[in-house]
């Protein structure tokens, strides 16, 4: 299992709940819960005194009100969470130069040295977690391992604040006990597969012969095995490598439910308005539109739709959505939430039109997004947004 | 279940600008004086093309979020919170 490498995963400790907390002091101690704006909204994440009422992420406000009346509420802001995020991955980059940004809160180093074993890294490492905590006042859990796979698993072993180093000694001893869903990598629903075919555990999929695995997985089945067996060589890349992006996307929730179409297509357009301003941005289009709704149960459904040209300004996203809306999806219950993603990006140059019209529009998208970066978005916005206000409705990014 | 009260007014303040550091020391909204005693948290945004500082700060057992604004050179108070 040991290769020579010395990798750390490094989870902030209720992150955006900590942040609030250090932002304000005298929430410190204090059951904490971070939620989008507005009264309809999910529990981002909470602190740890939260936590300890049993206040889980994902649920609805009213939800955790009733198990612990005495929550606090912040609303959530992703520039601070953002900007905090930067400074944390600056001061990694004073430790080494191979780190990767795996989410908002969490980061993966690649610390490997001939001066330094897997065994006796534990030191720098609470080096690396001192000068985070100096500098920010947040504290993290870290896990060490000789992959990101066993790493990622270490750093849930010690929370908040935990160091915990993953050797074949403690990977046959705690590990192995672990439900398969705790692997990075794996998702529900093949945890949901591998239960149905008797398999629960981590080491269950270890042992698990490839004959079966295959079988149900078909070629996935051999990258399943070595993941039950703790093995990983994907590398931790530099920092200034990025991945391809390869969707791009926003969605909504409503401050109220509802059905009615003039209202879903008005927010349906305010969102491909915000992407396309981001495409645009990053000098990018894409092929495929997909159109989350969901519903007031909390029911979600997705649809989508591929064109054969590229897609990058409001009204040719809009254009999609419209039929998809039209074609596809039946509202049967009212409407809690929207989202509009767009996917198979491709980088584009600035496009000329022939056609006059064509360059009117791209002129006037053009100016759209020239001042709408210049003063905020939705400074310029479709008339049939004007009885939308911005601060009726929570964010989210993907 | 309001945390804070959205304020949103331009506010002066002192400054000390040092090392590429910008640290307030306390600001005049509507003709009283709050001194800073401690900055809580700072951060960056944007708006539109405008890089925005962000301070959180203490004053009196009340927290306060004051912003500068890079391209305009404005300081704002932009909320005031609650005492839990």
């Amino acid at each position: 299992m040991n290769n020579g490498r010395v990798i750390v995963h490094l989870d902030m400790d209720a992150y955006f709940a900590s942040v609030e907390q250090q932002s304000n002091p005298f929430l410190k101690g204090k059951p904490v819960i971070v939620t989008g704006r507005g009264n309809r909204t999910i529990i981002s994440t909470s602190s740890y005194e939260a936590r300890a009422y049993g206040i889980k992420t994902g649920m609805t406000v009213p939800e955790a009100k009733k198990i612990c009346p005495n929550l606090i509420r912040v609303d959530t802001n992703f520039d601070k969470y953002m900007s905090t995020t930067l400074k944390i991955r600056n001061i990694l980059i004073n430790f080494t130069d191979r780190i990767e940004t795996y989410s908002i809160d969490e980061f993966f180093l690649d610390i490997t040295s001939d001066k330094l074993s897997l065994e006796d890294s534990d030191n720098f490492v609470r080096q690396i977690k001192n000068v985070i905590h100096r500098e920010t006042g947040l504290t993290c859990s870290c896990g060490i391992a000789s992959n990101k796979l066993l790493a990622k698993l270490g750093s849930e072993l010690q929370k908040p604040d935990g160091l915990a180093i993953v050797n074949s000694e403690n990977f046959n001893g705690i590990l192995r006990e672990l439900p398969v869903d705790k692997l990075h990598g794996l998702g529900k629903k093949t945890a949901e597969s591998l239960r149905r075919i008797g398999i629960n555990m981590i080491g269950d999929l270890g042992d698990a012969s490839i004959s079966l695995l295959t079988t149900h997985f078909g070629f996935w089945g051999h990258i399943l095995k070595l993941m039950g067996q703790g093995v990983d060589n994907s590398p931790v890349s530099y920092y200034w490598e990025h991945s391809e992006q390869k969707s791009m996307g926003h969605s909504l929730t409503f401050p109220f439910d509802t059905a009615d179409p003039i209202i879903i297509k008005a927010y349906t357009l305010m969102l491909c308005q915000k992407l396309s301003m981001r495409l645009r941005n990053e000098g990018k289009s894409g092929y495929t539109v997909a159109l989350t709704i969901r519903d007031k149960d909390f029911k979600t459904f997705c649809y989508q739709k591929s064109v054969d040209y590229m897609l990058n300004t409001t009204h040719e996203i809009y254009h999609v959505c419209l039929k998809i809306l039209r074609e596809l999806v039946r509202i049967k219950k009212p409407v809690r939430l929207i989202g509009v993603n767009i996917t198979n990006l491709v980088n584009i140059p600035d496009q000329l039109y022939l056609i006059e019209n064509f360059n009117k529009t791209e002129n006037l998208n053009k100016a759209i997004v020239a001042l709408n970066n210049r003063y905020g978005e939705f400074t310029i916005k479709p008339a049939s947004l004007l009885t939308i206000t911005n601060n009726k409705y929570s964010r989210t990014y993907n | 279940m309001k945390m804070y009260a959205i304020i949103d007014e331009p506010i002066s303040v002192g400054v000390i600008f040092s090392s590429g550091k910008i640290n307030p020391k306390f600001f005049v909204w509507k003709g009283k004086k709050y001194t800073i005693e401690k900055i809580t948290f700072l951060w960056d945004s944007k708006v539109g093309s405008a890089q925005v500082f962000h301070f959180a700060v203490i004053n009196n057992s009340s927290v306060y979020e004051i912003s500068y604004n890079l391209e305009t050179s404005n300081w704002k108070l932009d909320k005031i919170h609650e005492q839990w």
